[in-house]
């Protein structure tokens, strides 16, 4: 872990924001993704 | 080339490609990410003015420059569906809204994160700043376009037109700093017709976390668009269904 000195939560919250927003909108796309499939094939089965 | 690039404008086409590129694609988002996050974090030196802050520049910049550049690839979607009425552009378009709206929010946030330690402000009305809010307003306007309007013709119409006019903020935010000497914003970080660039221990991992975001729009906005292209896919063969049982 670098010394990030006075800055230290700036950095960290930049980082942590970063990497929440752009997680939380891959899992969103995976799982919207996901569930549009189901939904054609249960269209297909019936 | 052309034909190319129109045989994917086959829903049965895109469909296959999305299936056969996106695994690779996953991985060398993740890879490039992390590999230019944990370099820029862990590896790089302080700055001899802004310290340890210079390390937001690996999220900060290669979101803003995807914001823009997201922006774009909406407007030329919307021009092709403009002139083509070509679903799968508009499609598309819609898409990568969220996308670009998400890298837009991260891009302001990291720069408030940024601007406090080194201007004694997370925000000042400065071109590049302001021009950059007002993308954002239209990033919300275009998603509520989608949301609120019931008919898809008239929202993908009405969502074409706010494209063509966020694109003057769009491109206001990527030259406002060579426009207007004024404001707090430093000049372009990366430019092609500069002789000196910032120096090479920043200037690697950033271009390793710009492709790292590049790799990552195009993954999120492929998987998205073929989500938009089953959602219309379902409600097609609904309406034939109910024409069907009349």
């Amino acid at each position: 872990m670098p010394d990030l000195g006075a800055y230290s939560f700036f950095v960290l919250a930049s980082y942590g924001m970063t990497i929440l927003v752009l997680l939380g909108l891959c899992i969103l796309t995976v799982s919207q993704y996901r569930s549009a499939k189901r939904k054609l094939a249960k269209f297909n089965e019936n | 080339m052309a034909t190319r690039f129109w045989k994917f404008a086959n829903p049965h086409h895109f469909g296959k490609l999305v299936t056969a590129s996106t695994p690779a694609l996953w991985s060398l988002s993740f890879l490039f990410l992390m590999t230019g996050l944990l370099w820029g974090f862990l590896f790089t030196p302080d700055d001899f003015r802004q310290g340890s802050t210079v390390k937001i520049i690996f999220v900060h910049v290669p979101s803003a420059l995807m914001a823009i550049n997201c922006w774009l690839m909406m407007l030329v979607s919307s021009i092709i569906w403009m002139v083509r009425r070509h679903r799968i552009s508009i499609l598309a378009a819609k898409a990568a809204a969220p996308v670009g709206l998400s890298f837009t929010l991260v891009a302001l946030i990291s720069g408030g994160l940024w601007g406090q330690p080194m201007w004694g402000t997370f925000w000042a009305w400065d071109p590049r700043l302001t021009s950059f809010l007002i993308l954002f307003l239209h990033y919300i306007t275009y998603q509520l376009i989608w949301i609120y309007i019931a008919d898809k013709e008239s929202a993908a119409n009405i969502s074409s037109l706010v494209c063509l006019v966020g694109s003057v903020f769009a491109l206001l935010s990527r030259y406002a700093v060579n426009l207007w000497n004024q404001g707090l914003h430093q000049g372009a970080t990366l430019s092609l017709d500069q002789e000196t660039n910032i120096h090479n221990s920043y200037y690697i991992p950033l271009v390793i976390c710009i492709l790292g975001f590049v790799l990552l729009f195009i993954t999120l906005v492929l998987v998205r668009t073929r989500t938009e292209i089953i959602h219309n896919q379902i409600e097609l063969m609904e309406k034939q269904r109910r024409k069907q049982n009349a």
